[in-house]
């Protein structure tokens, strides 16, 4: 039933009692009409007042839109005709690490709420009844919940559909964590060759992208459009031994090919991509530190499809994280083993919060972390800022477990917990020493502590109260379960 | 008998003719709220069709502007691109202003 949006209020004109003892009924009835017309015509002007006010608010803020465009676009005249092709050096390195254009998605959120209501609606609202006064009993209550929640709570579908949600993707990560589990126990038997890793491979690897494809000296055969062989380049392509990676790389192509082709913006950041592939699938087969090659490889993935190319940030950053890493780490335990072919969905800011986590991890990831940590990084696109600092936790790590890697040797799959963030440490001592003794008495105490630093980090989860983050949110983590399923990560503690 | 008609018959004309008079008044209030609707909606779909082109407006202007300050793009290309947007935009706001 539609809302009625304004009333004119003297509705039937005629009705109403006739005073007693009047002379002429018929003149009395007719002044009387005639009264309540003059009622309905203030009404009418009071709405028409009001529809006009509507429609220049509006108008009103076209115009000041339409203005800083204007603005805009006579800057950009200005600066347009300053631009000289023959001054500009366009070096063919910046062509290749410039960051790939994205237009702002800001998502319309609460739309239809109580502070967007229109002024005769709010009218109406408040010629309503009241609900009863229940809020009086909120003192005297027990367990201190506002005593008008319990009659009428505008708020209480929101709040159960956040829960569920909620509820929902951590169900979903337990899942991936059970899944991945479940592959290390099948795969951890052999696996010992492909476990070294290389160390700093990230930094070369950027160094090698900031070549262009022809000249780049350590470039695989990749049959790409944009590859121009040359007879020189090929000598020292063929020359690479790429029999473990090429089936690897042809196959992770084929399936980023899908990936890029749904999401390529230019053809530049196609060839970023495909100038990846190879670059990633070099970096798997040479021996590294569990932390860097993890963070590599999943800074590799989340980069190639997601075809932002951020790479200055991430190189920065993952070289910083390699840095501390590298300090930290100590002899490292073999690495699990690289899977470069999978590529996954990352959203834009995944790769920096993905950095920014492995910076805090401490030691050598443990399984499952590596690969969980990229999946939930869901950010809505519209709050790129807060967000990184809002989301602490990725899985949980079993942090407890890290310094001794021979305590780790028993499966640590069952003990995953959500990671949290590295203002989190003091916590997280408390559960390291929490989990050592567990780990002396038992893999089943292991797992009430792992309930319990879960409910701990949903406690201090800081979700965003919108929609959009929630939702996205949780189609970061599905959409990223279904990718990463053939992605066995380096969470094997085994020696 | 006369006598009584003149004056009820004079008063029942008066009231048709008040009645008339008031019924002209409610017609007239009737057409202004319709016509105040009508106003309204269509005056909504017009600022919403502009809307929409400055939305688009802006997500080129956003787009060049990111392109410009790349400084990958030629100097040409760039140029084409401004007034091809601004020549269509400027086409469409005449009409609506």
């Amino acid at each position: 039933m539609p809302l009625v949006k304004r009333i004119i209020e003297p509705r039937f004109l005629s009705r109403g009692s006739l005073p007693d003892g009047v002379a002429s009924e018929l003149e009395c009835v007719t002044n009387s009409t005639l009264a309540a017309v003059i009622k309905q015509l203030g009404g009418l002007s009071r709405h028409a007042e009001d529809i006009f006010g509507e429609l220049f608010i509006e108008a009103n803020s076209f115009y000041l839109k339409m203005s800083n465009l204007q603005e805009r676009v006579d800057l950009l005249a200005v600066k347009v005709t300053q631009l000289d092709s023959n001054v500009e050096e366009v070096s063919l390195q910046d062509i290749n690490m410039r960051k790939a254009f994205r237009s702002s998605t800001i998502q319309d959120q609460q739309v239809v709420s109580r502070s967007s209501i229109l002024n005769p609606v709010l009218m109406t609202y408040q010629g309503c009844d009241k609900p009863p006064p229940l809020n009086i009993l909120t003192p005297y209550r027990d367990d201190k919940k506002d005593g008008l929640k319990f009659y009428t709570d505008p708020s209480y579908f929101f709040i159960l559909w956040k829960e569920k949600m909620l509820q929902a993707t951590e169900n979903k990560r337990k899942e991936k964590r059970r899944h991945k589990e479940q592959k290390h126990a099948e795969d951890s038997s052999g696996r010992e060759v492909k476990k070294i890793r290389k160390a700093r491979n990230r930094r070369q690897e950027w160094n090698l992208m900031a070549y262009d494809k022809e000249l780049r000296p350590d470039a695989r055969v990749t049959p790409s459009p944009y590859h121009t062989s040359d007879g020189s380049m090929s000598s020292d392509r063929s020359g690479m031994s790429d029999d473990p990676s090429s089936p690897h790389s042809t196959h992770g192509k084929d399936r980023k090919d899908n990936v890029a082709m749904e999401t390529s913006s230019s053809g530049l950041t196609q060839s970023l991509d495909r100038a990846l592939r190879p670059t990633s699938a070099s970096s798997g087969v040479t021996t590294a530190t569990t932390r860097q090659h993890s963070l590599g490889r999943n800074q590799a993935y989340t980069q190639a499809p997601s075809l932002t190319g951020s790479a200055k940030q991430n190189g920065a950053q993952s070289n910083e994280a390699k840095d501390l890493s590298n300090h930290q780490i100590p002899p490292a335990p073999p690495p699990p083993p690289l899977m470069p072919s999978t590529g996954h969905t990352a959203f834009p800011f995944s790769t920096t919060h993905n950095a920014a986590t492995s910076a805090s991890l401490h030691s050598a990831a443990a399984p499952g972390n590596q690969g969980d940590h990229a999946l939930s990084c869901s950010y809505s696109p519209s709050h790129p800022p807060p967000l990184p600092t809002t989301y602490t936790p990725s899985p949980s790590c079993p942090k407890g477990q890290a310094p001794p890697s021979t305590t780790a040797a028993p499966p640590l799959p069952p003990a995953m917990d959500n990671r949290k963030a590295s203002g989190l440490n003091v916590p997280m001592n408390e559960a390291r020493s929490d989990l050592l003794a567990a780990i002396r008495r038992g893999i089943q105490l292991r797992k009430v502590q792992e309930q319990r630093e879960q409910e701990e980090a949903k406690k201090r989860e800081p979700t965003g109260n919108d929609v959009a983050t929630i939702l996205s949110r949780r189609i970061a983590v599905e959409y990223s379960e279904s990718e990463e399923e053939s992605d066995p990560e380096d969470q094997d503690w085994s020696d | 008998m006369a006598g009584q008609e003149d004056p009820v018959q004079r008063e029942i004309h008066q009231d048709w003719a008040n009645r008339e008079y008031i019924e002209v008044i409610t017609s007239s209030i009737k057409k202004i709220a319709d016509f105040l609707n009508s106003f309204d909606m269509s005056c909504r779909s017009r600022l919403a069709t502009l809307n929409e082109k400055l939305t688009a407006l802006e997500r080129r202007i956003e787009y060049i502007e990111a392109r410009v300050s790349r400084r990958i793009t030629v100097r040409c290309i760039v140029l084409s691109d401004l007034i091809n947007f601004v020549f269509l935009s400027h086409g469409t706001f005449v009409k609506y202003i």
